[in-house]
Formats: structure tokens, sequence, C-alpha cells
């Protein structure tokens, strides 16, 4: 290797890499959630004349010209100490991604104006609020941006285009980059909407003032609309995404799968099932506070709780007593022991249709009694530890769905990080990448 | 990498939950300083309904 091969005592640069760029995930997903959540509030706030959409809207621009320092100090640091752990890769990716790059470098210019000036411009643009909600989807429309051009980069790193790397089309376009972009658009609101319920959940228990508290319960359900909503859509959108990744990278399929780390699966069954339960409780104890009382509405969404309730256990039943091999986690036979009820076929679709249509039903009876109102501010405390629970569970489900794409490129012998083509340990593989283009000294012979 | 890095490294396990670690203290001590900074904005006056 013409550069000098650096690593990180103790915790090695593998670690140290997955961390910066988990940690500015965790912020960028939040960004881009709550700016898109904040400017449709605004504008909400403008057709309806309810002045809590702009007192929300108001909140996201605040939460974002926050965050936003760190979440784009994280990346900054990880891209520098990308070049400086990994050299070889970093240098071949960028040319083979370097329009992405250069794009990404434009949108975050372009962020940094619009977000501080949607902020700053508020009061100022008070009588043009037209203008100033286009302010605010427009900057929302960079960071979607933005996030679908990184995963372009993202989803060609598990899955190159079958064309040559300088095929700028191609490897934009590579086969699981629009699964992987619905996936995280859908997750971003997701994410951003739990977050907000678990925040406001928080200021509702602090809240003293009568009006605050009307505010932040109304805060709480709004959050939890868009968290649960979206959340329903995405084990949809997830099997599309796998099942592409099945047909373009089986060996990463099968290790995330059903090999060594399928037990990530099980974890995320696990938030999906905690995601699920906590929002539909709250929704039925809401239901007590319809400003018109709907006592059937209410039962059939107990009925809902009970049936999402079982659907989340099918989800959880494992294929085979192999849990967690890596901590020694096996009973039985391992492999060998098969489980009743744990294959994917039939049972875990029917568990996981089961959740989505379950989730649609009652979320759909908590809207139409929604639509009708609700007394807000009287909220119990136990409905707001439902909000905080699903606002720590869905970070926790983002952290393990990250570490799941990510370490599915160790799936193929000996684990690459260019899919193929760069091995971890920086090797160039010149006989068996099939995106090598011209004959170099790094890349190979011409195919 | 042949070095005394290799020598000095964790266990993958170890690793693994250091780097979760990792990922809890550098959002959770951002998003602390972020509450901390938000303490200090003024309360917006906004209508009762």
């Amino acid at each position: 290797m013409p550069v000098g091969d650096i690593d990180i005592p103790g915790i090695s640069k593998e670690v140290v890499i997955a961390a910066l760029f988990q940690s500015h995930v965790l912020w960028a997903a939040f960004i881009i959630g709550v700016i898109t959540i904040g400017a449709t509030s605004e504008y909400l706030g403008v057709l309806t004349k309810q002045p809590r959409y702009d007192r929300f809207a108001k909140g996201t621009a605040i939460a974002a010209i926050l965050i936003f320092a760190t979440g784009s100090f994280t990346p900054i640091l990880a891209v520098l100490f990308l070049i400086t752990l990994y050299p070889v890769f970093w240098s071949y990716i960028q040319n083979i991604m370097f329009w992405v790059l250069l794009v990404e470098a434009f949108m975050f210019i372009g962020e940094i104006i619009l977000i501080y000036a949607w902020y700053a411009s508020w009061d100022k643009l008070a009588y043009r609020k037209t203008l100033h909600v286009v302010l605010g989807f427009t900057a929302a429309v960079l960071f979607l941006g933005q996030m679908t051009f990184i995963n372009a980069l993202g989803s060609y790193l598990l899955t190159p285009a079958l064309a040559a790397a300088n095929n700028v089309g191609a490897t934009y376009f590579n086969p699981t980059f629009l699964a992987l972009n619905m996936h995280r658009f859908v997750g971003n609101l997701s994410y951003a909407g739990f977050l907000v319920a678990g925040f406001a959940a928080l200021r509702y228990l602090r809240s003293t003032r009568e009006g605050d508290r009307e505010f932040f319960d109304w805060m709480g359900h709004w959050g939890l609309v868009w968290g649960f909503g979206f959340l329903l859509l995405q084990p949809f959108i997830g099997f599309g995404y796998l099942k592409a990744i099945r047909e373009h990278n089986a060996a990463a399929f099968d290790y995330i799968m059903v090999g060594e780390k399928a037990w990530l699966f099980e974890l995320l069954t696990i938030g999906l099932g905690v995601m699920g339960v906590a929002s539909v409780a709250y929704c039925v104890h809401k239901l007590k506070f319809a400003v018109k009382p709907m006592p059937t509405l209410r039962n059939l969404t107990i009925g809902a709780l009970g049936f999402m309730t079982v659907f989340s256990l099918l989800n959880l039943v494992p294929a085979d007593g192999e849990l967690v091999p890596q901590i020694g986690l096996v009973f039985g036979e391992g492999k060998d022991t098969k489980l009743p009820l744990g294959s994917m076929y039939p049972w875990k679709y029917i568990g996981i249709t089961g959740l989505m249509l379950v989730g649609i039903f009652a979320l759909g009876l908590y809207l139409k009694a929604a639509a009708g109102g609700f007394h807000w501010g009287r909220a119990s405390r136990w409905s707001q530890y439902a909000l905080i629970t699903t606002a720590v569970t869905v970070v926790l489900t983002m952290m393990v769905m990250g570490y799941t794409r990510e370490t599915a490129r160790r799936g193929e012998d000996p684990g690459f990080l260019l899919s193929g083509c760069i091995t971890l340990g920086q090797e160039v593989k010149t006989e068996e990448c099939p995106q090598a283009t011209e004959p170099s000294p790094g890349i190979g012979d011409p195919r | 990498m042949t070095g005394w890095e290799v020598v000095a490294l964790f266990p993958p396990l170890v690793r693994f939950f250091a780097g979760v670690l990792l990922v809890l203290v550098i959002v959770g001590g951002s998003a602390l300083f972020s509450f901390w900074i938000y303490s200090m904005y003024g309360e917006d006056k906004y209508e009762e309904e």
C-alpha cells in the first residue's frame, strides 16, 4: 500500500468511523424529518388559522438551528477520519462519486442559508406568510436532496451498479438506491415524529401553565400521528429494500437475515412491537378525551391494541435456537432447533402484515376522533410515558438499522468496504470487480 | 496492518459495545448541550385559542 495503514488502538478504526457516522445520521435524520414536519405545520397554520401550528413550526426551526452545528460537525470529522484511516478506499469512492459529493457540498451551503433565514425571518415575514412557508419547504427539499445524494453512495457500497464505475448514471441508480431512498424518506419522518412526541411529553410533564399543558399535549399527539403513521409504511418498504438486497447481494442478505447477524432483526421486531403497542395504547387513552364521546370507537381501539400485541409477539419468535452466537446465546441444537411460529413464511409475513393493518385501523379511528377535537391538557402521566418510550425506542431502532446496513458488507468473504471490489483491509480486488474500468496500477485489468 | 495496534485491540464484543457507548456519548452530549442553549432562549408569546 502506498500510504500508511493506521489503526486506532483499543476500539479499532472501524468503530471510530461507525460511531462518528451514526452520531451524524441520528441528528441529520432528525433535522430532515423535523424541518419537513415543521414546514408542513406552518402551512397548516396558514390554512387553519390555528396559532399552535405556527408555534410548533417555529419550535422546529429553533431545534434545527440548535442541532445543525453538531449534525454537520460530526460528518466533517468523520470524513477527516475516513481520509486518514481508509485512504485507498476513500480515493476510489471519491473518484466514483465525485458528482454526488460535489452536489452534497452545494446543498450544504443552501441549507445553511435557508434554515437560518427561515428562523430569522419568522416575524419579519409574518405578513408575507406564503413566502415564509416557501422558505421552509425549500429548506426541507434541500435536506431531502442531500439525503438522496448520500443514499446513492451508501447504497452503491452494498450493491454496486452492474456497469463500469465511470458510468455516472448507473452508479447513481444502483440496484438498491431507490428502495433505500424510500425507506429513509419515510423513516426520517417517523423518527422525527416520535422524537417530537417524546420531547412534547417531557415538556408536558414539566409544564404548570394551563396554556403550555394544552400545547404540549397537542404537540405529543401531533408528533405521534407523524411517527406512528409513517412507521406503518416502513415494514412494506423495508421488505422491498431487503428484496433488492437479496437479488443483488445474496451474501449480505443471508448474513443479516439468516446468518450470524440475524439477531439484528430480532432487535428490530422488539422495536417495532414496542412502538406499535405504545402508540395504540396512547390512542386508547386519548380517545377518552374526545370532545364528542366515542365509546364504540374506543372499544374497537382496545381490540386493536390486543391484536397489535399478539402480532408483535408473533414477530418476536426466533426461527431457530441460535439467537446471538456472538455472546453464546444459543439453546437446544442451535440452527437445528427449529421453533414453531418462527419461520419467515408464513408466520412473519402474517405478523408484519397484521401489525401494519391493525395499526392503520387504529390510526384511522384515532384520526376520525381527532377531526372532532380533543380536550387538550388533561392527558395522564402514563400516556406521556408511552410517548417517551416511543422516542427512546425509535433512536435504538435507528441505531440497529444503520448498523445492519453497514455490517451486511461483512457477509461476503472476506468482508468488503465496496462490495466485491475493495476489502475491509483496503485490498483492491483486480479480478473479481466487475466495475473496474481502465487498466491502472490499482484497479486491475480492463474488462 | 501488522503493527502494535493489532495487539492492543479489544475483543470484537467489547469493541461493539464501545461503539454503541461512543454514539450515545456523542449524541447524548450534544443533545444536553442543545437543551442547555435552548434554556437560554426566551419564550414566544402566542395567544391561547
